[in-house]
């Protein structure tokens, strides 16, 4: 795909970061389940954490394209810290840059760009995942505060976040116009992390309960209106999908990457991998699918860039990177052989990691019935 | 009644694996996959009703039963448990096969006795791949053979009595019997995505001798007696597989008849459906070739091709089984918490054990264009 200058040079500056400092962490994150702070600071300093957000709120001024370029180059080497980085972006700061007032934009979305605080985004709960409307967390307003009560389940940087947007609903009967978005602080009385998953993979990052019980949230903790709920959490998850398909993708690319080397440095009956048909077909294909998946997920960031509607484009998106992404982190290992399911290799891990992307921010399924509706026009 | 038609002897061991299975090992697999710990006291109950030696002749000490009745055995523990399905499938295919089928009367007698009494056996995997820095060297020391080198994946092999190694030489392959206090060798951690509770190591040989008594097959027979070994042992792990891809679709048919959203149960959506079916379709394909391929072997027909079909779709089986009950269980699937995680790493180590996808193609496609 031909892209500006700018965006080359952007991706050599991300790359090198995640060449040097992120990629020599990865497998012990994943092994030890342990969470990089060290690497969010860098994130930080090169002005990672957020990439798209206007430079009046402590952003880098970059726009959508960037930021998918970033995770992609992040999560070709390490998954875990590619959704720590989606998630601080597109789930933590960007319902309250979308929906936020002037005043709560400016208490929040600085510390958040800067890495001081941690971002996380609380929708799914154990009864209401592909159901978003399902949510049993209520919100009361009683006086001039909002009373929250429910459990959140699944949710990226949860334990560690300071800044945690939520949802919640008047009245669980009321389905979607019910349901409100809020933020909540770290420390605030009646709102405390629940137990952390333990994960097939993502393994050095966090995914965490959220519990609320009686927790009191001043009124101007509110994001946009009461009810305004829905429009914010699709309209965070139609630009998070943009950012999970980057994550596939790079993962994606760092399992192609990863077969190249082992194709061109090994041989079989003396001959080199490389050289051998059934090989090149894989690697053919794998290609193939990575730059299909490449071009889906820049052009739904490049709509949102523009202003235009890319929520089809973006379910596309996502949809099909995850599904290419398991296939070809699936095939990596088999042109690996038996290496390939140890951790001598990365390629294993890049399997565990990428399974989640068919399920996170929207299931492949959910993906399908966002396509088909916009499709159909229904 | 189907093409499958198990006799009242296979179909009482069905029943009574079945049993076993549900009863002792069910409850403790996840426990054991998160501990990676091997299954001492499970192998032991195994080793005491037989199981370690199930092929092994009567005569050595074994149970003597066809290879139909190993694979049911190996499918029903495999339910319950991949891992120790798959150390079922080492001690019964890698290691007592290649003894019985070409051992000297003496050494029968010594290691098929190891194997009845309920010893392990471990298999050290020769990777097929040539990596620069994991060759394997060796040079003759007059009638012993010196070997230096480390190979990254032995089966069996944290608890193994003894190993068979094959090792290639210059003018073939052989097969040599490694006793586990022999000089030289050294077990190495190895860390693999699946089969946790498995037993796999790696090995180092430092100048390890390898005694010309100990040669189980020799150089000039190696090639071929290695075909047939892996022929029978693609049947036993695809019995695993085939285990691996029928729970998965259990476990995926139960909570899609639990799980509730958008006001209906998930198994009453056409998406979810489509993986159910899509899931069985593959597991009684599976079944069909797993058991063709057993019965074949049985009856001393052919079954070099309807192993190697069995092996790939069902090994590709598993993983698919694997991947879709992880998506019906959706975030739940994602975490610990249930099996299905455990089921597609499982599933993804035996699709590459002792063989790769492409190269059992490259195997069917000679065999077919012969």
């Amino acid at each position: 795909m031909i892209l500006d200058e700018r965006y080359h040079n952007f991706r050599a500056k991300v790359k090198d970061f995640a060449d040097k400092e992120v990629a020599p962490r990865a497998k012990g994150l994943d092994q030890k389940g342990e969470f990089p702070w060290d690497l969010v600071k860098r994130m930080a300093e090169l002005e990672l954490l957020a990439i798209y957000l206007p430079k009046e709120y402590g952003g880098a001024g970059l726009d959508i394209l960037s930021y998918a370029i970033a995770v992609e180059e992040v999560g070709r080497v390490c998954g875990s810290t590619g959704i720590f980085l989606a998630a601080h972006a597109s789930l933590g700061i960007f319902p309250i840059y979308f929906a936020g007032t002037e005043e709560q934009k400016q208490k929040w979305l600085a510390p958040l760009a800067k890495g001081e605080k941690i971002g996380s985004f609380g929708l799914t709960e154990p009864d209401a995942g592909s159901d978003a409307a399902a949510t049993q967390t209520t919100a009361k307003l009683v006086g001039e505060e909002y009373v929250v009560n429910g459990t959140k389940r699944f949710i990226t940087s949860g334990s560690i976040a300071d800044i945690i947007v939520f949802t919640a609903t008047k009245d669980p009967l009321l389905g979607y116009p019910g349901i409100s978005a809020f933020v909540v602080e770290k420390g605030t009385p009646g709102f405390s992390p629940g137990k952390d998953e333990e994960k097939l993979g993502l393994r050095g990052s966090i995914t965490s309960e959220l519990i609320f019980e009686d927790c009191k949230i001043p009124k101007q903790n509110l994001l946009g209106n009461e009810g305004d709920g829905f429009k914010i959490f699709m309209e965070t998850l139609d630009g998070g999908r943009i950012s999970i398909g980057a994550l596939a993708l790079g993962i994606a690319q760092g399992a192609l990457d990863a077969s190249l080397k082992f194709a061109k440095e090994n041989k079989k009956s003396g001959k080199p991998l490389y050289k051998l048909q059934n090989i090149q077909s894989m690697i053919a294909e794998m290609a193939t699918n990575v730059e299909a998946a490449r071009l889906l997920i820049y052009q739904a960031a490049m709509l949102k860039d523009n202003n235009k509607p890319f929520t089809k484009e973006a379910a596309m998106a996502k949809y099909y990177a995850s599904d290419i992404g398991t296939k070809v982190t699936n095939m990596a290992i088999d042109i690996h052989g038996m290496l390939g399911i140890t951790d001598q290799y990365p390629v294993e891990r890049f399997l565990r990691d990428e399974k989640l992307m068919e399920i996170g921010e929207g299931t492949s399924e959910i993906q399908k019935i966002v396509i088909a509706r916009k499709i159909l026009g229904k | 009644m189907g093409l499958l038609n198990f006799n009242n002897e296979q179909k009482l061991i069905q029943k009574e694996v079945r049993k076993f299975a549900t009863a002792e090992i069910e409850s403790l697999s996840s426990e054991l996959d998160k501990k990676c710990m091997f299954p001492t006291e499970i192998v032991q109950k195994l080793s005491e009703l037989g199981f370690l030696s199930l092929i092994v002749p009567e005569k050595y000490g074994g149970s003597g039963l066809d290879t139909i009745s190993h694979c049911i055995a190996v499918e029903e523990i495999s339910k319950a448990c991949a891992s120790i399905g798959t150390i079922l499938v080492v001690n019964n295919c890698l290691v007592a096969y290649p003894i019985m089928k070409n051992g000297e009367e003496s050494q029968k007698k010594v290691y098929l006795g190891i194997l009845a009494k309920g010893e392990i056996g471990g298999y050290v995997s020769d990777l097929e791949i040539e990596i620069p820095d994991k060759r394997i060297e060796f040079e003759d020391a007059g009638e012993n053979l010196l070997v230096s080198g480390k190979r990254d994946i032995v089966l069996n092999g944290g608890v193994a009595r003894f190993f068979l190694c094959p090792i290639s030489l210059s003018n073939g392959k052989s097969i040599y019997i490694i006793p586990k206090d022999t000089p030289g060798i050294k077990i190495n951690q190895t860390s693999v995505m699946g089969m946790k509770t498995a037993g796999i190591v790696g090995m180092e040989f430092n100048k390890t001798e390898l005694k010309k008594d100990f040669c189980l097959i020799p150089e000039s027979q190696g090639e071929k007696i290695l075909v047939e070994i892996h022929n029978y042992s693609n049947v036993g792990f695809s019995a695993v597989s085939l285990g691996i891809a029928e729970v998965a679709l259990e476990t995926a048919i139960k909570y899609s008849k639990e799980r509730k959203q958008f006001g209906r149960t998930i198994c009453e959506f056409h998406m979810v459906q489509e993986m159910l079916v899509d899931m069985k379709t593959k597991v009684e394909n599976a079944r069909l070739l797993v058991y063709d391929a057993a019965a074949k072997c049985d009856k001393d027909e052919e079954y070099s091709l309807a192993s190697k079909s069995a092996r790939l779709y069902s090994a590709d089986a598993a993983v698919f089984c694997g991947l879709k009950a992880i998506q019906i269980l959706g975030g739940y699937g994602y975490t610990k918490d249930y099996p299905v995680e455990r089921y597609l790493r499982d599933a993804k180590v035996l699709q590459v054990l002792e063989n790769t996808p492409h190269n059992l193609k490259s195997e069917i496609a000679k065999e077919l264009l012969v």
